[in-house]
């Protein structure tokens, strides 16, 4: 039995051997968390402009067309959990922010912060940024998330045709090259994936939120909460009562905060459907005109 | 819980290890390690399958024990229909109860009666047909006394639960896998080698064949109304394929951990698709499962005894059951008609039974002969899996109009089609090896074993790394529906 074994060992040594050279390979290709911590780690003491939030601010809100140093740190399904532990993160280093933006949509306060996280972005959080999203091992590495078809393509991609999987510019932004997809698919696709049955997160999710603005009035930093802009098919299709919870919150904070302001885009008929890639996020057309429009309301009077 | 997922990579290891400590001491607790274990493997699915199972077993031993006790022919039948209905009414309700209220209600609507559906969410709970008929066959053994009723009931909870057979089959007798509980198990070296063989063909079966097959499969029946006839033939062979390469790719693992064991499961399969006639390849095809149909409804029935329209009446009844057994589902139901259609000749001229030696024994290619009836039977049951592809016999009309049409001369026309070739010379290559071995008890069993150590180890080495390329896709067992 114990010969069995360790034969059986024996051969699988190579085998394992092989993984953990693919999964260090794989671990050492730049992608959009890994470079998004490095610019953070020299240069999150510069930063005036902090855009944090999900896919919405990823995809919609460009820092070049704004004023001052502005970094885009937004993921796709970012929670309020990951905001709030990128801001801990460089607690230290945020001698130069003035404003911070963030997007509170329609699930922002109902997802919960390990589950409502898709498994790349899982992946991102606990291996490239340091944040820890799960409690799940499997969710530490790579080839346990993805298939070894998948795998050796990443590796040939990079290391052979030198192909970079850094998606976002350099600011952090990320443009949608693709073709506008269904607004009436997606905007029913959206809405099913986005709406709850439960309110559990609704209290956890206020907390980090409120320690973000906590922290913001400790530093003199303005606070923009906004409601990005959907197409109305997605609209139509969202739970009164979910979305009710979103915006009283957003209300509630600016009232209570001088330093908070909240602007709802949700229904904002400057949006039109040119300037959607889907009923749930902007194309680059957009996304310019909802920059223009957070940079007019950071430059207004708080 | 997969077979072929990294959770089960973790633990079955552990069980392995934990169990073979365990040797020296009493055989209860390597039995009751077996029944944690295994309760763990199936509660993973869902915590709350673990009462049916637990229920079903207690069932089943106590009605056995009072069979046992029982000398009055009455209280004996009462007892079994107790156990046959509690069992079949677990399956009815868990698996039947939405197709019977979907029937009920179209019936009723025909005659202007309209009924709103109950709607009770019922979910299928993994691998309730194997395991039901698992026990069922237990009691109705201690009823005919071909078994006596077991006293012990861990040994008798791990017989039901066993995990590497619990969830897909292959469906054991109490008179084969039972006893095997009441003995001392020896770790026999040369078997777990041979058992890691199995698991391993059992893994290439279904991470490299079944599921690159099932990704084509997919694709094509994605958009199946609107294929030309030449791409659902291809769609329905790869759907072919796969189902085989993951039920017998299934069966191979879990008769390989079960030697790994120290246990001996009954073959599931014996290479079907090289059957001469469809009798041949039904006695070749999930065999513990029609092995169980015949024995327990074939032969109660009258059999082949009786002349040729009781034989067809007979066989016809064991194939619609197993048909419905597949699923609630009429598509099933004419997927099994269809079966014991084929039948019909073979009955009629009684040659349902000239095929059972192997095919091509001791020789390396069949003859033209052989080759036309292994194509044949092969074409026709790759017919019937349209049926058992379809969600509904809508669907499989509107393929099977597609098929009979000029359309079945067009250039197949599917998604990722250059890729597909390379899969369909894997499944050439594959089904090579499984001619070459199928005078074995699975197609690698003796493969390699006069090689240079070297060569035989590169070529475990290549089949490893081909069922870790392959993995990953998280594809279900088909079978986990059923």
């Amino acid at each position: 039995m114990k010969k069995f074994v360790s034969h059986i060992s024996l051969f699988l040594l190579p085998i394992m051997a092989l993984l953990i050279i693919m999964e260090g390979l794989i671990r050492s290709i730049p992608n959009d968390y890994s470079y998004k911590k490095d610019y953070l780690d020299k240069y999150s003491d510069s930063v005036n402009v902090l855009l944090l939030g999900n896919s919405h601010t990823y995809y919609g809100i460009i820092p070049s067309l704004m004023q001052g140093k502005v970094f885009n740190a937004s993921h796709s399904s970012q929670t309020l959990y990951c905001d709030k532990a990128i801001m801990e993160k460089y607690e230290s280093n945020w001698k130069s922010l003035k404003y911070i933006v963030l997007s509170l949509d329609y699930n922002s306060l109902v997802a919960n912060s390990s589950k409502d996280i898709y498994k790349r972005a899982r992946i991102g959080y606990n291996l490239y940024y340091g944040i820890n999203v799960s409690t799940n091992l499997f969710d530490y590495f790579e080839f346990t998330n993805q298939s070894p078809v998948k795998s050796v393509e990443r590796i040939k991609n990079y290391y052979l045709l030198g192909n970079s999987e850094i998606t976002c510019t350099p600011y952090g932004f990320r443009y949608i090259p693709r073709k506008q997809r269904s607004l009436s698919s997606t905007g029913v696709k959206y809405a099913a994936q986005h709406t709850k049955t439960d309110f559990d997160a609704v209290q956890t999710n206020k907390q980090n939120l409120k320690s973000i603005i906590d922290f913001a009035s400790k530093n003199n930093v303005n606070v923009l909460l906004y409601s990005a802009p959907a197409y109305k098919t997605y609209v139509k299709m969202i739970d009164s009562t979910q979305l009710s919870i979103i915006i009283e919150e957003g209300k509630q904070l600016s009232q209570e905060f001088t330093n908070v302001k909240y602007v709802n885009f949700l229904n904002d008929t400057s949006f039109v459907e040119y300037d959607y890639f889907d009923a749930n996020h902007l194309n680059k057309s957009g996304a310019i005109k909802l920059t223009k429009r957070i940079n007019c309301l950071l430059n207004s009077d708080w | 819980m997969y077979f072929d997922s990294i959770d089960f990579a973790i633990f079955f290891p552990v069980v392995f290890v934990l169990y073979w400590l365990l040797k020296n001491k009493k055989l209860y607790y390597q039995n009751a390690l077996i029944v944690v274990s295994s309760y763990f493997f199936y509660g993973c699915w869902d915590w709350r399958f673990l009462i049916l199972i637990f229920m079903s077993t207690v069932v089943d031993y106590v009605v056995a024990r009072y069979l046992d006790t029982v000398q009055n022919e009455k209280s004996r039948k009462f007892l079994l229909i107790v156990s046959i209905l509690f069992n079949l009414s677990l399956l009815g309700f868990f698996k039947y109860f939405n197709f019977f209220q979907d029937n009920f209600i179209a019936v009723f609507s025909l005659f202007g009666q309209e009924f709103t559906p109950l709607s009770l969410n019922v979910i299928l709970p993994v691998g309730i047909s194997f395991y039901t008929f698992q026990t069922l066959s237990y009691t109705i053994d201690v009823y005919r006394k071909d078994v006596i009723a077991t006293r012990d009931f861990v040994s008798f909870s791990a017989y039901v639960s066993f995990f590497p057979q619990l969830v897909v089959g292959p469906i054991e007798r109490s008179t084969h896998l039972l006893p095997q509980f009441y003995t001392k198990r020896i770790f026999d070296r040369s078997r777990a080698v041979d058992g890691l063989r199995q698991i391993l063909w059992g893994l290439v079966k279904k991470t490299v064949i079944a599921d690159n097959c099932a990704y084509f499969a997919d694709v094509i029946f994605a958009n199946g109304d609107g294929q030309s006839g030449s791409t659902i033939v291809l769609g329905v062979f790869f759907y072919t394929i796969q189902v085989y390469g993951d039920l017998s790719g299934y069966s191979d693992m879990a008769i390989g951990m079960a030697k790994l064991f120290g246990f001996d499961l009954r073959p599931n399969f014996r290479f079907p698709y090289f059957a001469r006639d469809i009798a041949e390849f039904w006695r070749s095809w999930h065999m513990s499962l029609t092995s169980w149909f015949r024995d327990y409804l074939y032969i109660p029935l009258g059999g082949s005894r009786g002349g040729i329209l009781k034989n067809l009446r007979n066989t016809f009844i064991i194939f619609i059951v197993s048909g419905f057994w597949h699923g609630a589902n009429w598509t099933f139901i004419v997927w099994g008609a269809l079966n014991a259609f084929y039948f019909i000749p073979l009955l009629i001229m009684n040659k349902n039974r000239r095929h059972i030696d192997i095919v091509a024994s001791n020789k390396l290619l069949p003859t033209f002969k052989e080759l036309r009836q292994m194509v044949t039977t092969f074409c026709l049951f790759t017919f019937s899996m349209l049926f058992f592809r379809a969600k509904d016999l809508h669907e499989v009309f509107i393929w099977i109009n597609s098929v009979f049409s000029k359309s079945l001369i067009l250039e197949p026309h599917y998604l990722d089609r250059d890729k597909s070739v390379i899969i369909l010379l894997v499944v050439c290559l594959f089904f090579i090896i499984e001619w070459l071995g199928r005078e074995n008890k699975y197609a690698i069993e003796k493969l390699g074993l006069k090689w240079p150590k070297a060569i035989r180890h590169l070529f475990y080495y290549l089949l490893t790394m081909l069922i870790i390329y392959y993995s990953g896709k998280n594809q279900e067992f088909i079978y986990f529906q059923f």
